[in-house]
């Protein structure tokens, strides 16, 4: 046990070093690298798993067989392209940790084969998932969330549960014996046939297709939690942390963040000042049909029964005295889960969520250069995007149902007419302090903004600034092309 | 392999794609024109309606699906309803509280007005024979797409709806008064007229009064035009008055009103013509304006004609047309901001021999006289072109401040035959009614401040769908115009531009082939 304790201090005293401080993280951040195509290695590994999953299929029918394995070749296909798309971060921070977790829990099981890895996952859905391959991810948003260690942990000896459960093949089997259901198939092609009636019969059909894959899912998500919890209680984990992972879950609809932006602060400048019509803000009253809360049209059963569940397996322990690890290693993971959230919404063209949640952030650390940059590219791209009729693709319309501080930000945008997006941008960037200056993804911004009809600074002097400093700089191909004012 | 069967019905299925701004319904079987279209609440869009066939249930009926969504495309709730196979919308309205939606069962040549609360529960129903030949007319051709020119259902403010209609077997006007429940409150036909047909539109709605405006003719035939406004309590019905659209020696055609609640009065406004002769031939003289007291007595006037007061701002002769172009212009909006000052909204035209119609006249008579069988040509050899966007800018007091022009491409309406024995302001109206102007809508702000013009660039005669160019004329809150362009890059069979909430345009368009609408704002720059 000491040993073990030992090992994990060392991990995270590893870890802890790879991580900027907090004072670092009040200045600057400097983004995840953006992982645009999957290494040699790990597609190597996921083939060889892959053939591994294909040998082992063996169905009575050879029709089954096949289809069973296109379908793992088609999870295979669709894991490279969720890497080659960007979702992945494969990094010197994020993938350690998680690993580092990961393994902790593989030595607490020594009956399991640690034949597992974890990625974290650009995504600003808190979730975490198992492909069924052996790679495990776990989102951004889910990380932002935790409160420690311990919850994460939990989180993952769930997904490890489905893994060494095997509910990804099970799954696949069922919608194999669906495929060849011979009573589905009647019942589909007589609604095909039928002259009236069709969109309702097939509708039907259909909703019985989904209650029955849905009812299974619902099932692993108990035997994951059940059996994920016997591999919990058997690492140095508080088991109650379980318990509070559901309480987290339950409240995923509920923001992060619920303070305002306070816009005023931002986005008022003594060349350009801001006109209070633009914060005025009326919730709109209008009656939205609520969304099919059924509980048998859930892939996942209900928070509150899933930790009615778990409590009852944790008065089954035997009193111990639970080892809560140190958190610090956990609370950078989860500051840079915010910025990275940041930089993912901006690499995926959500510019008004990333905007948004930059703001949000720049309350936290208004010093932060690397938000001022964001918020300066943020701005220049909507700029951009409403010249040519698309804003709609990048920022959403207010809704009521989204959290209170995210309507009214989209309001507020939404207000703006063109030039006076191209205003802010340019006087947010212009009226940021000189410190910022020497930093490259500012100058860039800076830069994007000046080339902006409303701008006093002459571009090809920010982007002469800009080469001077850096020479080797990763924006020296955009800024070489010809400045034209959009 | 039956997983690419299974999914193939799946395809099939209707299914909504919500995004951020925008929606994509597939399973549409047919699209109308008026299968989606803005629902409007104190002139403000408040929401959208989709209509549409998801699949017969027997031989006589048809299952459809209404949806409605928000002013921001997110839906607030569909319900599903089975009527005859013939059925379609035709008009939509939200009166803060409840919505309503009239449909005509084109078969059973019958209206249906339906209501439903915020939560699409439905609150009322009224059915309604259309025994009216004209009345028919009407409702088929604003079921096949035609544009009414007005609304059947005019919203009062949580109370209920007006609904303008045709008499039974008469072609009088019948304007009653529903509550939320489809109650009626009141009712005011048309009694003994001397008169054909006698039409009425709304004019204006307040909370006290409603105004309506009566169009008369003695035979369906005539080409004699008169105009009566009709005002009446929204309470009871009761008529405060109504009179004849005439001052002095003249007609005013084409007509405008509002109440003003500050002086109390009512305030008229058209293009007036000599009494003498018919509408529908006359030349208009000019703009008037005519105030009118509670009594419906003519207390104020002002004439601006186009020989004198135009000609001072713009060059135009005496018969209201552009010198050197020697264009007609239509009006189709009449905006009055919050500032007092008036914008008319218009199209300049011209009637002109059409080349491709003589040509077709020619080759038909030529093969008569091969022949010996005279079959005559459907194409008329005249046609109607369509050139730039007009704006009339008036001052507070009614004289004319400025005119502005926004060029736009020429567009041809081809007419049909016996076109060339119309005069131009019946042909201009012909080709209102089937769609022929660039014009698609305004849109007055909610604070009334500013206004935007949308119209579509497109040469019909080129024939170019896909180059398409939505132009937007924006009155900005600086008190100057200016113009914005979407270019509408499509692929899709039909597309439809409708009202939107302030700053925005909905685009609707249609793909037959994969039956898919796709439905997405868009934000106007300004």
């Amino acid at each position: 046990m000491i040993l073990k304790l030992l090992r994990s201090v060392g991990i995270s005293l590893l870890l802890f070093s790879c991580f900027p401080g907090w004072s670092q993280i009040q200045k600057n951040y400097s983004p995840a690298p953006i992982l645009d195509t999957i290494s040699a290695d790990m597609r190597a590994k996921l083939m060889q798993k892959l053939e591994k999953d294909k040998a082992r299929i063996n169905e009575p029918k050879a029709q089954v067989n096949t289809f069973l394995k296109t379908l793992l070749e088609k999870r295979y296909d669709y894991l490279i392209k969720t890497v080659n798309d960007d979702n992945f971060i494969n990094d010197p921070l994020f993938t350690p940790y998680l690993q580092s977790v990961l393994d902790k829990i593989y030595r607490a099981n020594p009956g399991l084969q640690a034949e597992t890895q974890v990625f974290a996952l650009r995504s600003a859905v808190p979730n975490a998932m198992s492909f069924g391959d052996g790679t495990l991810g776990f989102t951004l948003s889910l990380i932002a969330r935790l409160e420690n260690e311990d919850q994460l942990a939990f989180v993952l000896c769930h997904e490890v549960a489905h893994y060494h459960s095997e509910h990804s093949i099970t799954d696949l089997k069922e919608l194999a014996r669906v495929n060849y259901d011979k009573e589905l198939k009647q019942k589909i092609e007589a609604a095909r046939r039928s002259q009236y009636g069709q969109y309702t019969k097939l509708t039907e059909v259909f909703k019985g297709m989904g209650l029955s894959l849905n009812r299974h899912s619902r099932i692993h998500e108990f035997e994951a939690d059940s059996l994920g919890f016997v591999y919990f209680a058997n690492t140095d984990y508080d088991p109650r942390a379980a318990i509070r992972v559901m309480e987290i879950l339950d409240s995923v609809k509920i923001p992060l963040h619920q303070n305002q932006i306070d816009l005023k602060k931002h986005f008022d400048f003594k060349d350009y000042p801001l006109k209070s019509a633009w914060l005025t803000y009326t919730k709109s009253t209008t009656w939205h049909s609520p969304e099919e809360e059924a509980d048998s049209l859930r892939t996942h059963p209900d928070c509150k029964k899933r930790a009615v569940a778990l409590e009852r397996q944790i008065l089954r322990l035997p009193p111990r005295t639970s080892l809560q690890t140190a958190n610090d290693v956990f609370s950078n993971v989860r500051t840079q889960s915010e910025f990275e959230i940041i930089e993912s919404e901006y690499h995926f063209k959500h510019y008004g969520a990333a905007l948004f949640r930059a703001l949000l952030l720049s309350e936290t650390y208004p010093d932060n250069i690397y938000l001022q940059a964001i918020i300066g590219k943020c701005l220049y791209k909507l700029f951009i995007y409403q010249r040519n009729h698309e804003l709609g693709k990048v920022l959403e319309l207010p809704d009521p149902r989204f959290p209170d501080n995210y309507d009214r930000f989209l309001t507020f945008m939404q207000k703006l007419r063109l030039m006076e997006i191209a205003s802010i941008a340019y006087n947010y960037m212009a009226t940021r302090p000189v410190a910022s200056y020497e930093d490259e993804e500012f100058l860039y911004a800076l830069w994007l903004c000046s080339t902006l009809q409303v701008s006093k600074l002459d571009p090809d002097k920010v982007k002469e600034a800009y080469l001077q400093k850096f020479p080797d700089g990763i924006y020296r191909k955009q800024m070489s092309q010809k400045t034209i004012k959009p | 392999m039956q997983l690419k069967s299974i999914l193939a019905v799946i395809l099939v299925m209707a299914c909504v794609a919500a995004g951020a701004q925008n929606i994509s319904k597939t399973g549409i079987v047919q699209m109308r024109l008026k299968s989606s279209g803005p629902i409007l609440s104190k002139d403000q869009v408040k929401g959208y309606y989709f209509f549409y066939n998801l699949e017969k249930v027997d031989r006589k009926n048809n299952n459809y699906m209404l949806s409605v969504y928000d002013e921001n495309l997110r839906e607030i709730n569909s319900t599903k309803i089975i009527r005859s196979t013939n059925f379609a919308l035709v008009d939509g309205a939200f009166n803060g509280e409840v919505f309503a939606f009239l449909f005509y069962d084109i078969k059973n040549k019958a209206t249906e007005m339906i209501t439903y609360d915020a939560t699409l529960k439905q609150v009322g129903s009224s059915i309604k024979p259309v025994t009216s030949k004209n009345g028919q007319m009407i409702f088929m051709g604003v079921a096949n797409g035609a544009d009414a020119g007005h609304a059947f259902l005019v919203p009062v403010e949580k109370q209920g709806f007006l609904y303008y209609t045709l008499q039974d077997k008469k072609s009088w006007y019948d304007i009653t008064y529903f509550d939320n429940a489809l109650n009626k409150k009141w009712n005011k036909k048309a009694v003994g007229s001397s008169y054909a047909l006698e039409m009425a539109t709304e004019g204006f709605q307040t909370d006290t009064y409603v105004g309506s405006l009566i169009t008369q003719k003695k035979s369906l035939s005539s080409k004699d035009l008169e105009v009566d406004l009709l005002v009446q309590r929204v309470d009871d019905g009761s008529v405060v008055f109504q009179v004849p659209m005439e001052s002095g020696p003249y007609n005013v055609s084409f007509s405008d009103v509002f109440f003003d609640s500050t002086k109390q009065n009512f305030v008229v406004f058209g293009d007036y013509y000599d009494k003498k002769q018919k509408e529908m031939k006359a030349q208009s003289l000019g703009f008037i304006y005519l105030t009118l007291d509670l009594n419906g007595k003519i207390v104020g006037e002002k004439r601006n004609s186009w020989a004198e007061d135009f000609s001072r701002v713009t060059p135009m002769n005496e018969k209201g047309k552009f010198e050197g172009s020697n264009t007609n212009v239509l009006v189709h909006d009449i905006i009055r901001t919050s500032d007092g000052q008036i914008f008319v909204v218009g199209e300049q035209y011209k009637k002109v021999a059409s080349g491709a119609g003589i040509a077709s006249q020619i080759l038909s008579v030529a093969a008569g006289a091969a022949t010996g069988y005279y079959g005559g040509s459907n194409a008329s050899s005249s046609q109607l072109n369509i050139y730039s966007l007009v704006i009339f800018q008036f001052n507070p007091d009614y004289s004319i401040a400025k005119v502005h022009v926004f060029e736009k491409d020429k567009n041809v309406v081809m007419l049909p035959a016996g076109a060339t024995y119309s005069s131009s302001k019946m042909l201009s109206y012909y080709a209102k009614a089937i769609g022929g102007f660039d014009f698609v809508f305004s849109q007055l702000s909610e604070d009334h401040s500013t206004f935007s013009v949308a119209y579509i660039n497109y040469d019909r005669e080129k024939g170019s769908p896909s180059g398409n160019l939505l132009g937007l004329v924006v009155y900005t809150p600086e008190k100057v115009f200016s113009v914005d362009k979407m270019k509408l890059n499509r692929k899709s069979t039909d597309y439809f531009v409708h009202r939107a909430k302030e700053g925005y345009v909905l685009i609707t368009e249609y793909f037959r082939k994969e039956k898919r609408v796709d439905t997405r704002l868009e934000k106007i720059n300004f």
